[in-house]
């Protein structure tokens, strides 16, 4: 279940995992572009914009009833940030031809709509609709506000802001609606020209066709397009700067307590593979330090995780308490850490951690979504290596070797989201 | 294993579809135990162990024993976790986590079921989550800790507008009906369980005949069952779980019209109810009833129909619509989940276009279509059959028949159900009002 790859055009690679395991396809194309404040509010504008019609299909009804008519097909147009890339992918799901009697040919209607959705969109005067544009603005200016309806998104969101701070690039929900605000069917459509030349594209697909007839039916659709050489990305770990403490008051019950580290080692560097270990260690599953402590062993909290930005190298636990415990909280959190960094890391917490990540890559020969994932962004990345090398190089890994990457961790960031509603007597009754 | 001859020869029900080409197994254990097996060549292997017990099952009596007595709200959901905890001080977490296997556990209102998912050391996961599942352990010590989780956990849900819209609708769908009370409880009332409590709610719920185990992966069906044998007891103890008639005691009409609250909101959220008490009493008819129902939601409220281009083109929802068909031997509503500025005129123009709606043949034949795709696509994942045939089995139906039912629902069947299920009495709003 390797990918084999075809190039399509000069710059345009087509990978296909040829299989017979699924009654679904999938088939994805990725534009990436170097991350800016505004290309992430262009790309939320033009994904809503492209969905809106085409040439072929000129209404979302239309589009939407096409979909349909493929056999309930769905197409997503997503906006995926690695570090400092940001990639609009527009995939598809759908129905393996083998499960319908009425002869339609999936596969060749879906890449019939992604072409007509990416390179056939409704326009006016050489621009897109005003009208739609418009409408389009008022959604995702309305889904960033969104955020804050989800407390737990809205508080990590912030943390990883205040972890840019000093990142011009980088998009704060603040600025995201000012560019919203800024953005016009003209501005959108220079956009929109500008991603179809120059974005390094990736297309990737995984279903029972062979690689020939995905790519017959890719040309037939589509006409060339994506940059004349493709990008790679080359992450980064940012150094940890000053500590910054920020509480924000919030309307809601409960407190969110959100802490932003600096691991400073990424993907691409050597320490990566210990790196990962430690944070599943550290509060990756249910069985990580953080969960036995903070949840099952002083019950603060009913989730207490850590998740790794492999490309920037931060790392962000989120735990949802009662506002009154914020110090108890952060201090354990902190204790957890120090454990790991005085090397306390038991045989059996080891082996788990490196289970764990075993499982994770051999379950991915069950998804064509995360097999995607797993080869776009290593090929991204520049490397190449599949899920068995990757599981090779963990079980590697030694105890030193966590410890090591424990000790690069430095705390940059407490973000502290403050219910403000009181809490009823009972609730405290219960948590004494 | 010498004392378990009798497992040489293991008889399965054999279930299939050529259709789908998928098939699954089906063995009672001595212990009641019904075992499912779901032959799927994948990598990952899927186990989920459950039991038809929910939030909705907090009041009960026993055949022989006692009549209906109330238990505390949540009481379901707080055994469900508390199961992991064992004996000897340990986490079951901490086992699965040895094995390199991925546990879980949820509560819904009428089921709670354990689960792991594996690509090593199957054997031994099996013999744990039946383990675990099998042998309570409650402490006054352990249920005072949970208590502090779990009042988090409700804390949490009490702060999504999501949960609690959603809520409110059930609260104004049902008078007394116990699914419009949370699934968790509130602080209050799991204050009040006990380490008795759990234990008899346990006793009452988790005797083998009771439940179901199903696995999905590439296994043996015989090795399956000769696992578990090695983990069951021989013998299931019979208890006649009484559980009242709750259906039965719900009005047609909904209970209250709206449900209003405000939260910290960007804009309102409103949860759209349309009630339904008309519950076949037989799984079959049920399952067909909802494989209309679902063709016809697709027909009024699909992103491809005149009703959502109408609301989405003049800008009076956002994008995201959500619309689902919940029907079991308990109970039955509709739903639509949206985001809205002004919720009354949308609640308004969908009970117009509904009531003025003229149903089509082609929008007829694309909402089969469509639900007979979305069927098929279920298939790819371990998870997600395990979890989806559990549901069937606790419905008393055969999830390979559904593309047949599916496919059986005629023109004149939804027509008839369109006709008699949107009166204007069966519907209700629930919307979280951003805060002043």
């Amino acid at each position: 279940m390797t990918p084999t790859r075809i190039k399509l055009w000069d710059s345009v690679t087509l990978s296909a995992i040829k299989t017979d395991k699924f009654k679904t396809g999938m088939l994805s194309i990725s534009l990436a572009m170097p991350l800016t404040r505004k290309l992430t509010a262009n790309n939320m504008l033009l994904s809503g914009v492209l969905r809106r019609g085409s040439e072929e299909f000129p209404s979302a009804a239309l589009l939407n009833r096409r979909l349909d008519e493929l056999y309930a097909s769905a197409v997503e147009i997503k906006n995926v940030r690695h570090g400092k890339t940001e990639v609009l992918i527009f995939s598809a799901d759908m129905l393996d031809n083998a499960f319908v009697s009425d002869g339609t040919d999936i596969l060749d209607g879906v890449a019939q709509l992604l072409a007509q959705v990416l390179q056939h969109p409704l326009t006016e005067n050489g621009h897109f609709p005003a009208e739609t544009v418009k409408k389009e603005k008022i959604h995702v200016r309305d889904a960033i506000k969104a955020e804050m309806n989800n407390p737990k998104a809205y508080s990590r969101h912030r943390c990883t802001e205040l972890l840019h701070k000093n990142d011009d690039d980088f998009p704060t929900l603040e600025s995201l609606e000012a560019d919203v605000i800024s953005a016009d069917e003209l501005s959108l459509y220079e956009h929109y020209k500008n991603l179809l030349a120059n974005a390094s594209v990736d297309i990737f697909y995984v279903g029972s066709e062979s690689i020939e007839t995905v790519a017959q039916k890719i040309k037939r659709h589509f006409a060339e397009f994506g940059a004349s050489q493709s990008r790679q990305i080359s992450p980064v770990a940012e150094s940890a700067g000053e500590l910054k403490e920020v509480t924000e008051p919030f309307e809601v019950s409960q407190g969110k307590l959100v802490m932003g580290f600096r691991t400073g080692v990424c993907a691409t560097d050597s320490e990566y593979f210990a790196t990962v270990l430690f944070n599943e260690i550290f509060g990756g599953s249910p069985a990580s330090k953080l969960f036995m402590n903070v949840r099952e062993r002083l019950s603060l909290c009913y989730y207490c995780a850590s998740s790794y930005d492999t490309y920037l190298g931060n790392l962000i636990v989120s735990s949802g308490i009662d506002v009154a415990n914020f110090d108890t909280a952060r201090t354990e959190i902190l204790a957890q850490l120090d454990e790991i960094k005085q090397g306390k890391i038991s045989e059996a917490e080891l082996v788990a951690a490196k289970k764990s990540i075993a499982h994770w890559y051999r379950q991915m020969y069950d998804f064509p979504f995360e097999l995607f994932a797993f080869y776009s962004t290593r090929a991204m990345l520049g490397i190449d290596a599949s899920p068995e090398d990757y599981m090779a190089r963990f079980e590697a890994v030694s105890v030193d070797e966590i410890v090591s990457a424990a000790k690069r961790v430095t705390l940059e960031v407490v973000y502290f989201l403050k219910g403000t509603l009181e809490n009823d007597g009972e609730y405290e009754e219960a948590d004494e | 294993m010498t004392d378990r001859n009798d497992m040489k020869n293991i008889n399965f029900e054999i279930y299939e579809s050529a259709l789908l080409r998928e098939r699954y197994y089906r063995y009672t254990h001595p212990s009641g135990l019904e075992i499912y097996v779901f032959s799927k060549k994948l990598c990952s292997t899927y186990a989920v162990l459950g039991t038809r017990y929910g939030s909705i099952d907090n009041t009960f009596g026993v055949e022989g024993e006692h009549a209906l007595t109330s238990v505390p709200d949540g009481i379901a959901h707080f055994l469900e976790h508390k199961l992991f905890a064992n004996e000897d001080g340990s986490d079951s977490f901490e086992h699965f986590s040895a094995l390199g296997a991925d546990a879980n556990a949820y509560t819904s209102f009428n089921k709670t079921a354990y689960l792991f998912s594996c690509t090593d050391n199957f054997e031994a996961s099996l013999g744990e989550l039946i383990d675990f599942v099998t042998h309570p352990y409650f402490t006054e010590e352990s249920v005072r800790k949970e208590q502090g989780i779990i009042a988090q956990e409700i804390k949490m849900y009490d702060d999504s507008p999501a949960e609690v819209c959603y809520y409110g609708m059930l609260e104004s769908l049902y008078e007394r009906h116990s699914i419009r009370r949370n699934i968790c409880g509130s602080v209050d009332s799991i204050s009040r369980i006990t380490p008795d409590l759990l234990y008899e709610c346990y006793r009452v719920f988790y005797n083998t005949e009771n439940m179901a185990l199903i696995v999905c992966g590439d296994v043996e069906p015989e090795a399956v069952v000769r696992i578990a044998d090695g983990h069951l007891p021989r013998q299931g103890k019979s208890i006649g779980i009484i559980r009242p008639a709750e259906n039965e005691l719900e009005g047609a009409a909904v209970f209250k019209s709206r449900s209003e609250k405000k939260m910290k909101v960007s804009k309102p959220i409103l949860n759209i109810g349309i009630k339904d008490t008309d519950i076949p009493r037989s799984p079959v008819e049920r399952l067909k009833k909802d494989a209309a129902m679902s063709i016809l939601n697709e027909m009024l409220f699909a992103r491809s129909g005149e009703l959502y281009s109408s609301l989405f083109e003049s800008g009076m929802i956002s994008p995201e619509i959500s619309y689902c068909y919940t029907i079991n031997d308990s109970f039955a509503f509709n739903s639509i989940a949206a985001e809205a500025d002004e919720p009354e005129a949308v609640f308004e123009r969908i009970k117009a276009y509904i009531e003025s709606a003229t149903l089509r043949e082609e929008d007829f034949e694309r909402g089969k279509r469509v639900m007979y795709a979305e069927f098929v696509k279920e298939f790819d994942s371990t998870e997600s059959i395990a979890n989806n045939l559990l549901s069937f089995i606790f419905d008393g139906s055969d999830m390979l028949g559904y593309a047949n039912i599916i496919a059986g629902v005629t023109f004149d069947d939804v027509k008839e159900l369109f006709g008699r299920s949107f009166k204007d009495e069966y519907f209700t709003m629930s919307v979280v009002y951003p805060l002043d």
